[in-house]
């Protein structure tokens, strides 16, 4: 399960930190992005919205934040042709355990994993 | 053909020859004879020429023959190549050596060499040692002929492999050899042969009748030597038998059907004495098992047979005779026993069993001494000891039979061997009987006669007397005569001629009787006489005589006819019952309402009423049952009661009819009931005389108690003897009693009414009130009466009552009466202060009055609720105030009920709920903020898991990749990790404190003394570890004034925020960032304030600072929700917050809150501590 292209989207940068070191470490990921605002995060999609290769196959999504929270990020994300296209895989990673997210975000047929933080390499492993 | 060709040819060539010889001569005659050396010369070369020509031309013609043949040849040689590499036999050619110079395939497998290994062979070497001897090459060589041998050959592996060799010779080429594995052919054939014999050798020698037959023809195929020794016939013989010519001709059909039946089936058929006959026509009987086989292809039959002939004739012999004997002793008229010596019985006869009633089998599970009757069961069983002489015993003896009865016998025993005896038993029983009826019966007679209580008399042909009985001789006068022997009419010679004439048809066998008859006396007297004349028989069955029974019934003819005029003259109802309970007779004509008719024959319990049947019905049972009269009285119906006597009458010792005597005693059980009521009236009315009646004398002693008084004291007569009548007084009351006593001295004769306190036995308070008489003055022994009741229950009640009135006007709320009608019977103090009438005003007017226009229906539905006894409680409606004004007002109402239950009113409490209607709009309102509040508070609670936590995930996320980072040698910054960890855990828990709190708003108030600078220090710790703590200075300043009392925990969770608040929003381009914290307090309250020198809130902020969820700044670190919390937590502690800030400047909180000292139970300081403090 080797991705080309993963996007963490977080706005506490320490939860970025741990979840890069993690990502890194179980070498899933060819290249990493990092965006600390669901707002930054679609922004940067825009500008390689039609570039399948740039465009993240994976990406990791925090519930909470500011301004935008995740299922925000989401309803936007999922207007992407490229997600329409099944091209790219949510997993939620969040410290909330509150099953109405859980099953909210699972709604989305573009989330595939939810997870709590904080990320573990086995979590890594166990994905699909 | 070709031979022909070749002789022409031949022969042309010989001609040719001739010919040139011919002409050689010719020529050589020709020339010069001198020349006859060259001439002989050259005859000699032409002969030559002409004989090499010759043999060239015969030459040249073998050539030609010979290529013919070669060509057949190679197919044939190709032929037999194939024929022996497929060959499936091993195929060796062997030259004249017997060497191998070829060999197929299959050789090569059966010998297990390879083909180059196998060229090197003589065949001799392959044949195994212990038979290679026998075969010289001369075996082979000279036959000419294939032969054909059994071998074992030996593989290359030394596996000996039985083989059959086919070899023959080619002519001075060696022989062919082909051989054939055998082995398992061999083994076959080995076992086939050798079970052959087994099974052969069992058939020819078996001791059975073995015969094997067609199933078809029924032709025997094979019989076993058995067969041929016992029947007589020859091997030869069978052959041509078949199964039914040695069978008894009627057996025929037997063996037909045994052929049928085994046709139908797989089983074995077994016959049993099958009659067969030998060859000297001698009949033998066989047991004949058949089995359907296959033999030879054929559907046979083996029929297996033992001769059982012997044992058959034994048995019939055996069998024959024991039914001879067996038939005798069956039928001996006797009983038969067989008795072993331990006096078992062996054998009985059916006699036997006869006689004694026993079956054979109980009897031969007797032993014979049992049957004796027990006295002399001894004397018999010693007697049995004589008999071992072999001489017959006769004796007469009982036995018992199986019912207990006693047969007389005659037994006759002899010893039968050396185990038994053999006792041949004769019933002599009749014997016995006629012997002792004949002796008994004659004596009988004559007793029955001489005694007979009836006069009885026994003539002969010629009416002579041959008997009579001592009444005979009494009632006619005879005594002292004899007249046995005499005749009759002799005695009585006026009798009539009628009598005679009875005489004569009784002594022709006819039986004459009356039931009734009279004679009159010679005296005159009638007597009244039942007589009966039977004629007897003789043995001969000839009339010898007449017996004559009289019975003078003169009195019982009286007593009949009085007990008649009785019965039918009593005043009492007499009925006669017999068994079944019908009425037989009745002295009445009707009874009951039932005529005389109806009544005979009528059960006698049904023509009563149903209530008094099973009773009566009861009662004549048991008379008839036990014989005993029996007096009852009971109700027949209504009023008419009956004394009732049953008698029964016995008859024989059985009770055949119960006489009942009914009298009416209905007019003295209406006396005894009017007597009985007024009884039970007048015992009521003493009885329930609750008044109780004391006499006092003037030293005021007790001189009599009632037994009502007793009641109420609960002291006896005795106990009370010579106490004083105040010692029965409460002691509260004493004095004023006793002055009341003494005061009455001056007023004798008055009766005064007066309540007591009185103190019963129990010891408890009685309220008595009575009528004091004081009659002292009336006479000398004048004493004081008084007439006093209990009045305790009454008294109670009044105090009740008194206490209900108490209430009533003492309270608030309005509490109103009225009765069915609406029209008020009470109105309290309240009603008069809520509605402004007074009790005057209200009481005697209706009710509606009170009632607003808008609610007259609302009343009616009251009124009918109550009618209906139902209570209405908490009804909200408004009323009419005196003056006007309308109030709200809560009712309840309940119905006010008689003595009988009936609805007469109802009771009525109103109270004014204009105040709490008001709150009540204010609490709707307050309701909708709670409302919005709680979806807040849920908000919280869901941040509280998510938001709150999220920074804690973060963390322990970081520590898990730290450790990456860390040399593993580094064990304490391992460790410090770990505790970094576990406080992480530690405080995620805190948090979910903080949760639980939240949600539990109702968690009560911890109270603590409240140590400030303690309270600082664990905040302070927290944060130790934080990077950058020391950028922030905290002053405190303590002004405690008195202890101070709070929830320590929550106190801590304010200061904690605000204090991370003033560090989080420090402003950092300042030089020195600073809170400063002053606590005050008093016994009121304590005020904490907190400056800073942070950044300040903005103006418009300010407000929202203390909601839920607020970040002033994107910059926030925070959850938003530290303000929230304090001010939360405030609120708990019943404290409040404020704040004022300037935007750059700085921020401070003050915060009050109330000291709970006065709500706290001071815990006295231990000892401990004490001395801690001295110190």
């Amino acid at each position: 399960m080797i991705k080309k292209h993963v996007l963490l989207v977080d706005d506490n940068d320490i939860d970025n930190y741990v979840t890069n070191h993690i990502v890194k470490k179980s070498k899933i990921a060819e290249k990493i992005s990092i965006k600390n605002s669901a707002v930054k995060a679609l922004e940067f999609l825009e500008t390689i919205k039609d570039n399948s290769e740039e465009f993240p196959d994976m990406i990791f999504l925090d519930i909470s934040m500011p301004i935008m929270n995740g299922f925000g990020f989401l309803d936007e994300l999922i207007k992407f042709p490229l997600v329409a296209g099944n091209h790219c895989s949510v997993v939620m990673l969040t410290s909330s355990s509150d099953q109405n997210d859980i099953d909210r975000a699972l709604q989305y047929s573009v989330v595939k994993n939810y997870l709590t933080k904080p990320l573990k390499l086995e979590m890594l492993e166990s994905l699909s | 053909m070709i031979n022909k060709i070749k002789v022409s040819i031949e022969f042309s060539l010989l001609i040719f020859v001739l010919a040139v010889l011919i002409a050689g001569i010719t020529a050589i005659t020709v020339y010069d004879t001198s020349k006859q050396n060259i001439l002989f010369l050259m005859i000699t070369i032409f002969v030559f020429s002409a004989l090499l020509f010759y043999f060239l031309i015969k030459k040249k013609l073998w050539i030609q023959r010979l290529s013919y043949k070669d060509e057949k040849l190679e197919t044939a040689e190709q032929y037999y190549h194939d024929f022996i590499a497929y060959a499936g036999d091993a195929i060796l050619i062997l030259n004249n050596k017997n060497k191998i110079v070829d060999l197929n395939d299959c050789a090569c497998n059966l010998f297990g060499y390879s083909r180059e290994e196998l060229l090197q062979k003589e065949f001799i070497e392959l044949i195994f040692q212990g038979e290679a001897d026998a075969l010289e090459s001369a075996e082979f060589c000279d036959q000419t002929k294939s032969r054909l041998i059994y071998r074992k050959v030996k593989r290359k592996d030394g596996a000996l492999i039985d083989a059959e060799i086919t070899n023959w010779l080619i002519k001075d080429n060696g022989s062919f050899a082909i051989i054939r594995d055998v082995t398992e052919k061999k083994s076959a054939e080995a076992i086939i042969k050798e079970s052959e014999e087994k099974y052969r050798y069992l058939f020819d020698n078996n001791p059975a009748h073995i015969i094997i037959w067609d199933f078809e023809t029924l032709k025997v195929l094979e019989v076993n030597n058995t067969i041929l020794k016992s029947h007589g016939y020859s091997e030869s013989e069978w052959e041509n038998m078949s199964i039914l010519d040695n069978r008894y001709e009627e057996n025929y059909q037997k063996s037909k059907d045994l052929a049928i039946l085994l046709l139908n089936s797989d089983e074995a058929v077994f016959e049993t004495r099958a009659k067969y006959l030998k060859k000297n026509r001698e009949v033998m009987f066989l047991e004949v098992t058949s089995y359907k086989i296959d033999y030879n292809n054929k559907k046979a039959v083996l029929s297996i047979a033992r001769d059982v002939s012997e044992q058959i004739k034994a048995e019939d012999k055996l069998r024959q005779s024991e039914e001879k004997y067996h038939s005798l002793v069956e039928h001996a008229g006797d009983a038969i026993f067989v008795i072993a010596q331990n006096k078992n019985i062996i054998e009985v006869n059916s006699a036997t069993c006869q006689l004694l009633g026993y079956s054979r089998e109980e009897l031969l599970n007797i032993n014979f001494l049992d049957m004796y009757p027990r006295d002399s069961s001894d004397y018999f069983s010693a007697r049995w000891d004589l008999i071992k002489d072999g001489k017959n015993y006769l004796t007469e003896t009982r036995l018992q039979r199986k019912d207990g009865s006693f047969v007389e016998v005659e037994i006759n025993r002899k010893q039968l061997d050396d185990v038994s005896y053999l006792s041949i038993v004769r019933d002599v029983s009749e014997r016995k009987k006629i012997e002792n009826e004949l002796v008994e019966n004659k004596e009988k007679l004559r007793l029955f006669i001489e005694n007979s209580p009836a006069s009885l008399a026994m003539f002969d042909n010629d009416m002579r007397y041959i008997s009579r009985s001592r009444s005979w001789m009494v009632d006619y006068n005879l005594l002292g005569q004899d007249i046995i022997g005499k005749k009759h009419y002799d005695i009585f010679p006026g009798l009539s001629q009628e009598w005679k004439d009875i005489h004569q048809s009784c002594l022709k066998g006819n039986i004459e009787q009356r039931e009734e008859d009279f004679f009159i006396r010679p005296d005159g007297n009638v007597e009244w006489i039942r007589w009966e004349i039977h004629p007897w028989k003789l043995a001969s069955e000839e009339i010898g005589g007449i017996i004559m029974f009289v019975d003078i019934i003169t009195e019982r003819k009286h007593a009949v006819e009085m007990f008649k005029q009785q019965f039918e003259n009593s005043p009492d109802t007499i009925i006669y019952v017999n068994k079944q309970l019908k009425i037989e007779s009745i002295n009445r004509d009707t009874f009951l309402n039932f005529a005389v008719d109806e009544l005979i024959g009528r059960d006698c319990v049904s023509i009563l009423p149903e209530s008094s049947q099973s009773f009566v019905r009861e009662k004549l049972e048991k008379s008839f049952e036990t014989g005993k009269e029996q007096e009852f009285e009971y109700e027949i119906s209504k009023g008419y009661w009956s004394c009732t006597r049953l008698v029964p009458i016995v008859f024989n010792d059985v009770v055949t009819h119960v006489l009942v005597f009914s009298t009416d005693i209905s007019t003295r059980k209406e006396a005894e009931q009017k007597l009985l009521q007024s009884e039970e009236k007048y015992r009521v009315v003493t009885e329930n005389i609750s008044d109780a009646i004391l006499l006092v004398n003037k030293n005021f002693k007790i001189e009599y108690l009632s037994p009502s008084a007793e009641r109420i004291s609960g002291y006896s007569s005795e106990e009370v003897n010579s106490k004083l009548i105040f010692d029965f007084i409460h002691p509260e009351d004493l004095e004023k009693d006793r002055n009341f006593f003494e005061n009455s001295f001056s007023s004798p004769g008055v009766s005064m009414q007066k309540q007591l306190r009185t103190i019963n036995k129990k010891g408890k308070a009685i309220w008595i009130e009575g009528t004091i008489v004081n009659l002292l003055g009336k006479n000398n022994e004048g004493s004081y009466v008084i007439n006093y009741r209990d009045i305790t229950n009454r008294k109670k009640l009044e105090e009740q009552q008194a206490l209900m009135a108490s209430i009533v006007n003492s309270s608030d709320d309005a509490i109103i009466s009225k009765n069915i009608n609406g029209i008020v019977t009470s109105w309290n103090v309240g009603a008069e202060r809520i509605l402004g009438y007074t009790a005057d005003e209200m009481i005697g007017k209706n009710i509606g009055i009170l009632v607003p226009l808008g609610c007259r229906d609302e009343e009616v539905k009251i009124l009918n609720t109550i009618k209906s006894g139902h209570s209405v409680e908490h009804f909200e409606t408004r009323r009419v105030k005196k003056n006007g004004d309308l109030i709200d007002v809560s009712l309840t109402i309940s119905p006010v009920r008689d003595v009988l239950g009936n609805v007469v009113g109802a009771s009525k409490i109103m109270r004014n709920i204009t105040d709490r209607k008001e709150i009540e709009q204010e609490l709707i309102q307050n309701n909708a903020e709670l409302k919005k509040a709680n979806s807040e508070l849920d908000r919280f609670v869901y941040s509280a898991s998510h938001d709150l936590r999220a920074p804690l995930k973060s963390i322990l996320g970081l520590l898990s990749i730290t450790k990456d980072y860390v040399d593993a040698n580094n064990t304490e910054l391992l460790e410090c990790l770990s505790m970094l960890n576990s406080s992480v855990f530690k405080l995620d828990s805190f948090i979910e404190d903080i949760l639980s709190y939240s949600r539990n708003s109702r968690m009560e108030l911890d109270k603590d003394e409240i140590d400030f600078q303690e309270l600082l220090d664990k905040i302070k710790e927290k944060y130790k570890f934080i990077n950058g703590v020391e950028k922030l200075k905290v002053q405190i300043e303590i002004n405690s004034e008195s202890v101070f009392v709070s929830d320590f925990k929550r106190l801590s969770i304010i200061l904690n925020n605000l204090l991370s608040n003033a560090f989080k929003y420090r402003d950092e381009t300042k030089e020195e960032s600073h809170v400063k914290i002053i606590f005050t307090n008093n016994s009121e309250r304590a005020i904490i304030r907190l400056e800073d020198n942070g950044i300040g809130i903005a103006e418009k902020d300010i407000e929202k600072v203390f909601s839920m969820f607020y970040r002033a700044t994107m910059l926030s670190t925070g959850s938003g929700l530290g303000l929230y919390i304090v001010k939360e937590t405030l609120d708990k502690l019943e404290g409040n917050i404020s704040v004022e800030s300037k935007l750059g400047k700085g921020t401070s909180f003050t915060i009050e809150i109330p000291n709970q000292i006065n709500n706290y139970k001071m815990v006295p300081p231990s000892s401990a501590e004490i001395n801690e403090n001295n110190k």
